[in-house]
């Protein structure tokens, strides 16, 4: 056992700040890394000490191993922690940390290759009863569309080096497979520097659950319970729940068991998600996430279990001290993911520079942002600017404390997909439960065909017209309530001169 | 001071009255029915409190192009907002006879690829170019079939959203 006393931070935003965090409950060091873009973000300023990357492109930053490398050396870090993304699931990396002396907080490298090999882990967790969906190995493009015929269509192509819904195409026909494939090699070469594709059989309509398990260097495995997460946007969730609203008491501890099995049979250590697609009342599982997942929080919340902490002290060799039957969850949690995100404009990324941030709080409330005024929102990285998490003694609590945070919440710099989180915690099927992957593509349907009620078209053209008012007066009218709301409107004023 | 407000199903008429109902408060005439409203800055140089008819909200608004973009809690609308005058409102010429269709970038990104050269037939939804931003790609494909007039765009290059990257005359639209 060797104890963490420094710790380098290889990520950025909020989850760099949500470590930071963790640090400082153990009493271990936070250390930052950052692009230039990033010299002032949050992680920079919570962190003991921070160490400039090179450039903004992730090559030359969050992804740079030789100079996290050299940083780790000169900080006098004893262990690096990756996040998620990035380096997390990155075999040569932890490999690299462990012949540097350095813990990596995570899988042990071979585990983390294991995991990667989408097709092989498959096979191994199918070898241990778990059932998976059928698919292929690694393919070529030829060997692709021999493939497909037998799998049938519609099926999905899939990142073998892939996570985080990078990669992933569904392709309905024979016709558009090969354009499928060029952009999804593409993605998966931007984004996991590794070209393989597979195909997987696709389900129409699941829902997407996924359990966290904790496993320490002992060969003790507990689960922590599941996560709905079946709104998702191009593969990407963008709302999780615990507990899913989808289980019944029998179906949630055979999926716990399930996925305590897969986690066993891939030699796990560490924090791990065992990913599985829920067709009625059949399961079956997809993958094993080898890192933190982004959506932890709503697992920590329901089970008071700090998750960041129990990966720091597995990786540092104690046992998990956590029996499963210790493992009890309490009401309900739910997080919306906010993104830089155009919701009216096909969430196509919004970028630009934070101008200010108003974030919620309440009871039950928690905010894990990476936001600060001044902060550039650039097309090198995720869209993630900070997860809204609520908690209520049941469901019905926490939806709707969620939806009056998300009222709360307003960034000001770029578009976000707050409306969209807004028009989804308050949808009647949402709040019933009654929802699956397919979900979040009403809200294309609902904006396009809905025309705004009166008071709305009332309100924005009232507002538009007062705001024409202020640029075009030369006097300020009317008095604001606060000096900084003076200076705000006399630029606005200043910058409608001209015009 | 009038306002006409368009894009927003039926047009608009925003009157703003002198004086303001007081510190914070204007007097505005919309459907000949006058309104006590709160205005004042809420967030940044674009989130607004509006407070009418018993109701407050936050209200976004960003110029766009020659409109403003409005967001309120949940629904976006695209306007335009002009001094109510007499004046006739500017109609665009119709340029030249030869119709085009203009390919643009959606977002700000990477240029990936250019797949089409200038003179060169393409057919409705056939791929012109990728871009990529946030580790995204995405096709911008021919809205429809025609012939590639122009390409104004190489890749391996930065574009913002909004930039030309191709020029097509559509089939049956030349001349």
């Amino acid at each position: 056992m060797k104890p963490i006393r420094r710790l380098l931070i290889a990520n950025r935003g909020e989850i760099a700040v949500r470590i930071i965090r963790a640090c400082r409950a153990l009493g271990i060091a936070p250390l930052a890394v950052y692009s230039p873009i990033d010299a002032g973000a949050p992680h920079v300023r919570l962190a003991d000490a921070a160490w400039p990357l090179p450039a903004d492109a992730p090559a030359e930053s969050y992804l740079n191993i030789a100079r996290l490398r050299e940083i780790a050396r000169a900080a006098g870090a004893d262990a690096i922690h990756p996040g998620y993304g990035f380096l997390a699931e990155n075999p040569a990396f932890a490999a690299a940390c462990a012949a540097a002396g350095l813990i990596f907080v995570g899988p042990p490298a071979e585990v983390l290759e294991r995991c990667g090999d989408k097709v092989h882990a498959r096979e191994q967790i199918a070898a241990a009863g778990v059932p998976v969906l059928p698919g292929t190995g690694a393919v070529s493009d030829e060997e692709a569309v021999a493939a497909a015929g037998r799998i049938g269509y519609p099926l999905l192509i899939k990142a073998v080096g892939g996570g985080g819904g990078k990669g992933i195409h569904v392709v309905d026909s024979s016709a558009d497979l090969p354009s499928a494939l060029r952009l999804a090699r593409g993605e998966a070469v931007a984004a996991f520097g590794d070209s393989r594709l597979y195909l997987e059989r696709w389900l129409p309509r699941p829902r997407h659950v996924e359990v966290q398990i904790l496993a320490d260097a002992h060969g003790a495995i507990v689960h922590l319970g599941e996560r709905e997460c079946s709104v998702q946007r191009r593969h990407q969730k963008v709302i999780e729940e615990s507990p899913s609203p989808a289980l019944t008491a029998d179906l949630r501890e055979r999926l716990g068991a399930a996925a305590v099995a897969a986690a066993r049979a891939v030699g796990y250590v560490n924090a791990g998600t065992v990913e599985f697609l829920l067709d009625s009342d059949a399961f079956y599982c997809i993958e094993v996430n080898a890192r933190l997942q982004v959506e932890h929080p709503v697992t920590e919340m329901v089970t008071g279990v700090d998750l960041v902490e129990a990966q720091l002290r597995i990786a540092a060799g104690e046992p998990l001290g956590l029996r499963q039957n210790e493992i009890v969850r309490r009401g309900h949690a739910v997080e919306c993911r906010v993104g830089a995100e155009d919701p009216h404009h096909g969430f196509l990324p919004s970028l630009g520079v934070i101008e200010a941030v108003r974030e919620p709080a309440g009871p039950g409330m928690r905010v894990d942002s990476g936001l600060a005024p001044g902060l550039p929102v650039s097309r090198y990285f995720d869209p993630l600017l900070a997860k809204v998490v609520a908690w209520g003694a049941t469901r019905q609590v926490a939806l709707d404390r969620m939806a009056a945070a998300l009222d709360e919440m307003a960034v000001s710099g770029v578009r976000t997909t707050l409306p969209f989180l807004r028009w989804a915690v308050r949808d009647p099927a949402f709040r019933a439960g009654e929802y699956d992957v397919r979900f979040a593509a009403r809200w294309d349907e609902w904006v396009n065909g809905r025309q705004p009620d009166q008071d709305a078209l009332l309100s924005a053209a009232i507002a538009a017209a007062l705001w024409a008012h202020h640029r075009h007066r030369r006097t300020v009218l009317p008095r604001t309530a606060t000096a900084d709301g003076w200076r705000r409107t006399a630029r606005i004023e200043s910058l409608g001169e001209g015009s | 001071m009038k306002y006409a407000v368009t894009g927003a199903g039926p047009d608009l008429e925003v009157e703003v009255l002198d004086p303001p109902a007081g510190p914070g408060r204007l007097r505005v005439r919309v459907h000949g029915r006058e309104y006590d409203v709160g205005w004042s800055p809420a967030l940044g140089s674009t989130h607004w409190w509006l407070e009418w008819d018993g109701r407050r909200q936050m209200v976004a608004i960003e110029p766009e192009g020659d409109g403003l973009g409005v967001t309120l809690a949940i629904d976006h609308l695209d306007l335009r907002v002009a001094p109510a005058s007499p004046l006739p409102r500017k109609r665009r010429e119709q340029g030249g006879t030869l119709q085009t269709v203009e390919v643009r970038a959606p977002m700000p990104g990477l240029l990936v690829t250019v797949e089409v050269r200038p003179g060169q037939a393409v057919g409705a939804g056939a791929t012109v170019a990728v871009i990529e931003a946030m580790k995204m790609q995405m096709e911008l494909r021919a809205p429809a079939a025609g012939t590639v007039r122009e390409v104004r765009a190489t890749g391996g290059r930065e574009v913002s959203a909004g930039e030309v990257i191709a020029v097509l005359v559509p089939d049956g639209g030349g001349r």
